[in-house]
C-alpha cells in the first residue's frame, strides 16, 4: 500500500509542478498574434494547433498553467506561513477566548471562499489583484480557524498535560509538539483548497470576471474555444484536460485516506 | 445556564455576520480603484465628464463619507428598502424576490438527488471487489474535479442540441429546474459518496457488525439498517450546511442554463458593478447560509441528543 | 463434530495461526485458554468466516459433521452462523448496535433467521429472556443496550443464542466483562442449557474452565502446545506458558489475568 501511494502521490506534485513551470517549457510566444494562421490543427509547430488569433494553443495552456498555479500555490504557502501561527496562538491562548473574537472568526468563515470573491469583484471589479487578495483573505481565515480548533483540541490531550507539567513553555509546546500534530491536518486543507481555488478562478474567468485582458487564462481559453467549437472542436479540451489534471492532483493529494506520517 | 450561553453565542454570531458582511462590502467599495460613481457613469455614457461623474455621485449618494452612507443603508434596510438597482432601476429587493425561488427550488431538488445519488453510490463504493473500488473512486475523483461549468455545456449541448430532449429556450415545470439541478447535484453527490463509502469502512470494524454476522443476519440487512444510519449521521450536519453553500455556488450552473436565479442576477450585478444590488445579494447569502448552519447545528445536537437520552430514558 | 486441522492463517507476512489442531464434539465441554494475542478471536473469526481485515487462510481445514467449511460459498456458510454454529461475544456493551432497542435486535435475528413473524419472534424473545431469568422483559426490550448492564447484555447474548439453538457454541471469554456475580449466573445459564452442544469456551477463568470444561487446550504462538483437564495443566503443567499460568494461579488462587507473550 505505502509503495503505490507513494508513486501517487509524486505523480501527483509531478503533475503540479509541470503546469505550474510548463512555461518555461512553451514552444512559442503565447501572445505572438498570426491572424493568417489562425485555427489550424496540431502540428510540428504547434503541437495544440492554433487559436482564433494564432497564438500557440500549447503555449497559452502551458501560461495558463503558470498564472494560475502562481496564484494558487503561492498564496496557499504564504497563509500557511502566516495563518499557521496565529491559529496556533488563537487555540492555546489560556483565557477564554472572547465571545467577540471567536463569534468573529465564525462569522467570517461562515461565507464561502465564492462570497468573497463576489463581495471583492463587485467593488473592485475584476481582475487579478482582486482574485487574489479575495481568495487570500476567506483562505487565511479559514486557515486560522482551523489551526485554532485543531490546536484546542490538542490541548486537551493527555501528552500536553505530561509536557506543561514537565515544564515546558508554552511556545515549545505549540511549535514542537502541536504543531507536528495538526501540519498534516492543515497541508491536507490546503490541498483540497487549492482545488477548490482552481476551479473558482477557470470558472470566474469563464464568466467573464477573469484575470484581466492581458492574463491568459485557462477560463477564457475555454470560453474562446466554445465560440469556435464549429471549426475547432477539439480545442476546448486541451485547457479543460490540463486543468482537470491539476485539480484532480490536488484533490488526490488532500484525500484523508492515506498512511500516516510518522 | 449552558444552553443560554451557546444560544446567546449563536445570536451574536448571526448578528455579527449581518454586520461584517454589509460593513465589509460597504469599505470595500470605498477601497477600491475604481469608485462605483466613476464605474456607472462609463457604462451609462460614453465619456461622462469629470462634472457629470461628480453630479452622478451626489445623486447616488457616494458623496457622503462613508459611516453616514453605511448608517443611512443601515436605516433603509430595516425598512426593507434596499435601494435600486443601477442596472435596471427597480427596487433591489424586488429583482431579489424574483429570482430567488427559482434558485431555491434549483437547490433543493439537487440537494435530494445527491443525498439519493450519494447513498446509493456510497453502498456501491463499499461493496464492490478490489479493482471495482478502485476505478469507481477514481472516477468519483474525477467527477469533483471537472469544472461545473464544462459538465453543464456538456449535457446542455448533449440534450438539447443533439437529442433535443429538452428545448433550449421558454421551459416550463419541473422540467425547467431538474437539469440544472442534476449538473449541479454532480460533484457533492460523488464527495458524498466516497465520505459515505469511508464512515461505512469505519463501521465494518465495529464490534456489532461482527456479532451481527455471527447470527446470521444477511449483510444487506446488516449495511442498510445498521451500518448505514451510523454512517449518515455523522455526515448531516455537514451536508445541511452544504445546502447553504451551493446556493453560492449555483451561479455558474445557472448562468450555463440561462435560468434567471439569485446566482444568475449576482454575476450580472458583479459584471455591471450595480452596487445597492451587491450589497443585498451578498446579505441575502448570508442569510441563507446562516439559516443553514443553525439548521445544521440543530440537526447534530439533535442526532447526538438522541443517541443519548434514549439509554437514559430506559433508565 | 467440528474438527480443526492444520489451520494456518497469516496477516501479511506473519503468521498468526501454526498448524493448529483441534476437535469438538456435542456435548462438550472444550477450554481453550493461552496469552492474550496468541490468536483465540482469530480462531473463532475464521470458524464463522468473519476473518478480520488483513488476517487470511493459508492452509488447513475445519471440518463440520465432515464437510470442510472453509472453501464453502459465502452464502452457505452464511446459512451456518447462529443455526449451526453460535457466538457468544467478549464484551456485550459493543456489541450490539447501540441505536435499537434490544427487543428489536432480538426480534430481527429471530424473524430472519428461525423465518417467524413479528409476534411469534415477539413471543420467543420473551420465553427466551425468561429462561436466562431476566424477568422485566417489557423494560429489557424497549431499551437501548446503553441502558442495561453488562451482565445482563450477556444473558440477552445468551436468550439469542438458545433461540437459535445451534449445535455448537463459540463463547470469547463471555465472563472477562463481568463482575463476580453476574459471571456464576452466566456460568450457570451456560451450564444448565448448552449441555448437548458442543461449547468452544475460550476464558482465562481458572474457576469456570474447572466447572465447566471437560478437557483444556493451551494455544501459545499460534498453535495448541498442551491439553488436558484443567487439573492436569494445574499440577502437571508441561510447557513454559501453562507452568507460569499455575504458578501464578496457586499464588494467588486466581487464574484471571491478562498475560503477554511469554517470549
Amino acid at each position: 500500500m505505502k509503495k503505490s501511494e507513494k508513486i501517487s502521490i509524486g505523480i501527483c506534485v509531478f503533475l503540479i509542478l509541470l503546469c505550474a513551470f510548463g512555461a518555461f517549457f512553451a514552444p512559442n510566444d503565447p501572445q505572438k498574434v498570426d491572424l493568417l494562421g489562425k485555427l489550424q490543427g496540431p502540428s510540428s509547430q504547434y503541437p495544440f494547433g492554433t487559436d482564433a488569433m494564432g497564438r500557440c494553443v500549447l503555449s497559452r495552456v502551458l501560461y495558463g498553467g503558470r498564472t494560475t498555479l502562481v496564484i494558487v500555490l503561492f498564496s496557499s504557502i504564504l497563509i500557511l506561513l502566516t495563518g499557521l501561527p496565529i491559529g496556533l496562538l488563537m487555540g492555546s491562548a489560556r483565557k477564554k477566548t472572547s465571545l467577540l473574537g471567536e463569534s468573529l472568526l465564525n462569522a467570517a468563515t461562515a461565507l464561502p471562499p465564492i462570497a468573497y470573491l463576489i463581495v471583492f469583484m463587485g467593488a473592485w471589479g475584476s481582475g487579478a489583484l482582486t482574485t487574489m487578495v479575495a481568495i487570500a483573505a476567506s483562505l487565511f481565515l479559514r486557515v486560522i480557524k482551523l489551526a485554532k480548533s485543531k490546536t484546542e483540541l490538542e490541548y486537551a490531550k493527555a501528552y500536553i498535560l505530561c509536557a506543561t507539567a514537565a515544564g515546558a513553555s508554552r511556545l515549545r509546546l505549540l511549535f514542537i509538539h502541536i504543531l507536528p500534530n495538526i501540519l498534516r491536518d492543515i497541508i491536507l486543507f490546503l490541498c483540497l483548497s487549492c482545488a477548490e481555488m482552481i476551479m473558482m478562478i477557470t470558472s470566474f474567468s469563464f464568466m467573464g470576471l477573469g484575470l484581466g485582458d492581458d492574463t491568459i487564462d485557462w477560463g477564457t481559453m475555454i470560453l474562446d474555444a466554445q465560440k469556435v467549437a464549429y471549426k475547432r472542436p477539439d480545442m476546448i479540451f486541451y485547457p479543460i484536460a490540463v486543468m482537470f489534471l491539476c485539480t484532480l492532483a490536488f484533490n488526490i493529494l488532500g484525500q484523508e485516506k492515506r498512511a500516516q506520517h510518522s | 445556564m449552558k444552553r443560554y450561553r451557546s444560544m446567546i453565542r449563536r445570536i451574536m454570531e448571526v448578528i455579527l455576520t449581518f454586520f461584517l458582511v454589509s460593513i465589509f462590502s460597504f469599505i470595500l467599495m470605498r477601497v477600491s480603484p475604481v469608485d462605483p460613481a466613476t464605474a456607472y457613469a462609463r457604462r451609462a455614457m460614453v465619456s461622462p465628464t469629470p462634472e457629470q461623474i461628480q453630479e452622478l455621485r451626489v445623486e447616488l449618494g457616494f458623496d457622503k463619507p462613508l459611516v453616514i452612507q453605511y448608517a443611512d443603508w443601515v436605516h433603509h434596510a430595516l425598512h426593507l428598502d434596499f435601494g435600486k438597482s443601477l442596472v435596471t432601476g427597480r427596487p433591489a429587493l424586488t429583482e431579489l424576490v424574483q429570482s430567488v425561488p427559482l434558485t431555491i427550488k434549483v437547490v433543493l431538488i439537487a440537494a435530494l438527488i445527491e443525498a439519493a445519488g450519494a447513498i446509493l453510490a456510497g453502498c456501491l463504493l463499499y461493496l464492490l471487489p478490489k479493482a471495482g473500488r478502485v476505478i469507481a473512486g477514481f472516477l468519483t475523483l474525477a467527477a469533483i474535479s471537472i469544472p461545473g461549468f464544462y459538465v453543464a455545456s456538456v449535457y446542455l449541448e448533449l440534450f438539447a442540441t443533439r437529442l433535443h430532449w429538452i428545448s433550449v429556450v421558454g421551459n416550463s415545470g419541473i422540467s425547467r429546474f431538474i437539469h440544472p439541478a442534476v449538473c449541479l447535484a454532480l460533484a457533492p453527490m460523488c464527495f458524498y459518496a466516497r465520505l459515505i463509502r469511508n464512515e461505512l469502512q469505519k463501521e465494518e470494524q465495529e464490534d456489532y457488525v461482527f456479532y451481527e454476522r455471527c447470527r446470521g443476519l444477511s449483510e444487506k440487512r446488516i449495511l442498510f439498517f445498521h451500518m448505514l444510519p451510523h454512517g449518515l449521521i455523522a455526515l448531516i450536519p455537514s451536508f445541511l450546511q452544504n445546502i447553504g453553500l451551493t446556493i453560492a455556488g449555483a451561479a455558474i450552473i445557472e448562468r450555463v442554463f440561462s435560468l434567471p436565479g439569485l446566482g444568475y442576477l449576482i454575476i450580472d450585478s458583479v459584471l455591471n458593478r450595480d452596487t445597492p444590488m451587491i450589497h443585498l445579494e451578498v446579505l441575502f447569502l448570508a442569510l441563507m447560509l446562516v439559516i443553514t448552519n443553525i439548521v445544521s447545528d440543530l440537526a447534530q445536537d439533535r442526532l447526538l441528543k438522541r443517541n443519548l437520552t434514549r439509554g437514559e430514558n430506559a433508565q | 463434530m467440528l474438527s480443526i486441522e492444520n489451520l494456518c492463517v497469516s496477516a501479511g507476512k506473519k503468521e498468526i495461526l501454526k498448524n493448529l489442531s483441534m476437535t469438538l464434539h456435542r456435548g462438550e465441554v472444550h477450554g481453550l485458554t493461552g496469552a492474550s494475542g496468541a490468536g483465540k478471536t482469530t480462531l473463532i473469526r475464521m470458524i464463522m468466516g468473519f476473518p478480520s481485515q488483513g488476517l487470511h487462510l493459508t492452509s488447513g481445514s475445519v471440518c463440520l459433521e465432515g464437510e470442510e467449511l472453509l472453501y464453502k460459498k459465502p452464502k452457505q456458510r452464511r446459512e451456518l452462523c447462529g443455526r449451526t454454529i453460535g457466538y457468544i461475544p467478549q464484551s456485550p456493551m459493543t456489541s450490539f448496535d447501540p441505536r435499537v432497542p434490544i427487543g428489536k435486535q432480538m426480534e430481527e435475528t429471530f424473524r430472519f433467521r428461525n423465518r417467524l413473524t413479528k409476534e411469534e419472534s415477539r413471543a420467543l424473545s420473551v420465553e427466551m429472556l425468561h429462561l436466562v431469568n431476566l424477568t422485566e422483559t417489557d423494560r429489557i426490550l424497549s431499551s437501548v443496550p446503553s441502558g442495561l448492564s453488562g451482565g445482563m447484555l450477556q444473558r440477552v447474548a445468551m436468550a439469542l443464542l438458545l433461540g437459535q439453538r445451534p449445535s455448537y457454541v463459540l463463547a470469547d471469554e463471555p465472563t472477562s466483562a463481568l463482575d463476580e456475580e453476574n459471571r456464576e449466573i452466566l456460568l450457570e445459564l451456560m451450564r444448565e442449557h448448552l449441555k448437548e452442544a458442543g461449547l468452544l469456551l475460550i476464558s482465562h477463568d481458572v474457576e469456570a474452565m474447572q466447572k465447566l470444561c471437560g478437557r483444556v487446550s493451551v494455544l501459545c504462538d499460534g498453535h495448541i502446545v498442551e491439553e488436558g483437564t484443567m487439573q492436569q495443566l494445574l499440577s502437571e503443567p508441561k510447557e513454559a506458558w501453562t507452568r507460569a499460568y499455575a504458578a501464578s494461579y496457586h499464588k494467588t488462587g486466581k487464574g484471571d489475568f491478562v498475560w503477554t507473550s511469554f517470549a
